[in-house]
């Protein structure tokens, strides 16, 4: 028996006519999001997050393909889907002129089921240090968002769907919000998490899809997206290094991405070190960093000019 | 949970059809309670004989043996301005039912709640609704306390038939308002629009009235201000099918509404 996924999107389109200037903002979208999964989707502006996420709701209305959410038709059955649903949105605005206590009373009333809702948005509040009792207009963004996310779960809902959730929420604050996260996929929830911060979706997501101009580039385990086979590595040395090493290093195999800064050299290593050190050979080397790449420089990657900055993998060498 | 929509706009607003009724309820009341003997207003009527049509048109005196009677008096005086601060109200509402809240960011909030689209509509405008009868209520209460204290009799029957006309007007251009703004999504070119249909359809009417017998006469028939008539309707009586032409009118953009909400983007 195969598991029913959360999301499921088959080639989900969304063109915004405008004759020659027509824009596609998202182009043939399959995805699968499964239960009880944290799933980062990740994209810089314009990459068709958003659009995805309202597709998913239907705030707006698919130009071909199709989404269902919970093996439901996002399309003909949103009210129900609705009901199992928390979301926030990139750009959170409320009622300016209620208080945090109205709105949450407003959002409750139009669920239905008040009593439930009003007593666990009591208690996420006082989780997320948030004072309901202050108009939301004076909020700071971070407050705004926490009330978004007291907002977005005080109903259960079985799915959270997370437009850039936590921008302006302090570091505390973003580790509280990343706590909160696990639990509810510990309970067997489901987050689809649409975010910039690499770092809270290397922290929480277990697969991570990466948008590009309104096409799925990848989706991978993070695990595995953190294999992409390269390591960056800083050299140092006691004297200013000669131009000529770029050359060298960069015809050394498997190195990409070569600069020089006065004493120090660095660059993108996709396998052995000794080409590196062969081509550096007659300098003196005071020092050498290697880091493993950071979700952002994963991330970067598939944005660089279009093409993959990461050095091809090199084949181990049998020895 | 059905009503909800209804009840928080209820809660939110009901001040505003307080001031705005008391606001209209004393420029009633003004109206009624300083209204002249019956030499007076014939006095008057014959000073308004020496004006030209177009000049009383503009000032909204439609017919002028109909103010030398009380209620014509308070036609011209109170329900012609009434009708018109109340399109102003109209439009504001209309908006107010989709177009504020989509470009204020709001609504992805609501829609994303278990909440059908059409409901926002049917639940908004229905408290649209009713605080527009709410405030000409109140307005028509200020001006029968007047009534109640003049020296002269009031005939109650067709300044109520001239309120009627005046809220099914309201309504039918907050339906006009809000059919728009689902279509254009925009507040200030939806406002653009409706207000200048609201003063083209005035001065249509206004020189139709002037110019009897000619092709702006004609023309008349096109203007909404011969059907939601709070003046003539003093001398003319109540009209049934004005009142079922602005119910229709009413009924069809509120239909277009519903239709261009449920079936475009939202916040795009």
């Amino acid at each position: 028996m195969t598991t029913q996924p959360v999301i499921y999107t088959e080639n989900l389109t969304k063109m915004y006519a405008g004759g020659a200037k027509a824009i596609t903002a998202l182009d043939a979208l399959t995805l699968e999001v499964l239960p009880g999964e944290i799933f980062g989707y990740l994209g810089p502006n314009g990459a068709g997050k958003t659009t995805t996420i309202k597709l998913l709701l239907d705030l707006i209305r698919p130009s071909a393909g199709r989404a269902s959410l919970f093996g439901l038709d996002a399309r003909a059955q949103s009210v129900a889907i609705h009901a199992r649903v928390g979301f926030i949105p990139g750009e959170l605005n409320l009622w300016k002129n209620r208080t945090g206590r109205q709105v949450i009373q407003y959002i409750a009333s139009v669920r239905g089921g008040v009593a439930a809702q009003l007593a666990e948005a009591s208690r996420l509040a006082q989780r997320l240090q948030l004072d309901t009792s202050r108009l939301v207009r004076d909020y700071s963004t971070g407050n705004r968002r926490k009330l978004g996310l007291v907002l977005a779960m005080m109903h259960r809902p079985e799915l959270l769907i997370l437009d850039e959730p936590t921008g302006g929420l302090d570091p505390l604050m973003q580790q509280e919000f990343n706590a909160m996260m696990l639990e509810f996929r510990q309970s067997g929830r489901t987050v689809f998490l649409s975010s910039h911060i690499l770092g809270e979706v290397q922290a929480i997501c277990q697969r991570v899809g990466i948008l590009r101009a309104g096409q799925l580039k990848a989706v991978e385990s993070v695990e595995k997206l953190m294999q992409v086979g390269y390591r960056q590595v800083e050299l140092t040395f006691r004297e200013a290094v000669p131009p000529e090493w770029q050359e060298r290093l960069e015809r050394a195999g498997a190195v990409a991405d070569v600069r020089l800064h006065g004493d120090r050299v660095s660059l993108k290593l996709a396998g052995d070190f000794d080409p590196v050190l062969r081509a550096v050979a007659g300098g003196y080397v005071r020092d050498i960093r290697v880091e493993e790449p950071g979700l952002e420089d994963i991330f970067l990657s598939f944005y660089g000019n279009g093409h993959s900055a990461v050095p091809p993998r090199v084949p181990e060498v049998q020895r | 949970m059905r009503g909800a929509i209804f009840v928080e706009l209820l809660r939110r607003n009901w001040r505003q059809m307080v001031y705005w009724g008391i606001g209209l309820a004393i420029l009633g009341f003004y109206a009624t309670s300083v209204i002249p003997n019956a030499d007076t207003l014939r006095q008057y009527q014959a000073v308004v004989e020496t004006l030209p049509p177009i000049l009383l048109q503009a000032f909204g005196a439609a017919d002028n043996s109909v103010m030398a009677t009380p209620e014509g008096f308070v036609a011209f005086s109170f329900l012609a301005y009434l009708l018109l601060i109340m399109l102003v109200y109209a439009v504001l509402a209309g908006l107010n039912i989709t177009a504020s809240e989509e470009e204020d960011g709001i609504m992805d909030v609501l829609l994303a709640l278990s909440v059908p689209r059409w409901r926002i509509i049917v639940e908004k405008y229905a408290v649209y609704a009713l605080l527009v009868v709410g405030i000409v209520v109140i307005s028509y209460a200020g001006m029968f306390l007047g009534a109640a204290g003049a020296t002269m009799p009031f005939n109650m029957s067709l300044l109520t038939v001239g309120g009627i006309n005046i809220v099914l007007g309201v309504l039918l251009v907050m339906a006009f308002t809000a059919c728009l703004a689902t279509l254009i999504r925009r507040r200030a070119t939806t406002t653009a629009i409706v207000v200048s249909v609201i003063v083209v359809s005035y001065f249509i009417n206004v020189i139709g009235n002037a110019a009897a017998g000619t092709v702006a006469a004609a023309l008349r028939a096109l203007s909404f201000f011969s059907y939601a008539d709070a003046q003539y309707v003093v001398a003319d009586g109540f009209s049934i099918g004005s009142v079922l032409l602005l119910s229709a009118a009413t009924v069809l953009f509120f239909v277009g509404a519903l239709w261009g909400w449920e079936r475009r983007d939202v916040g795009v």
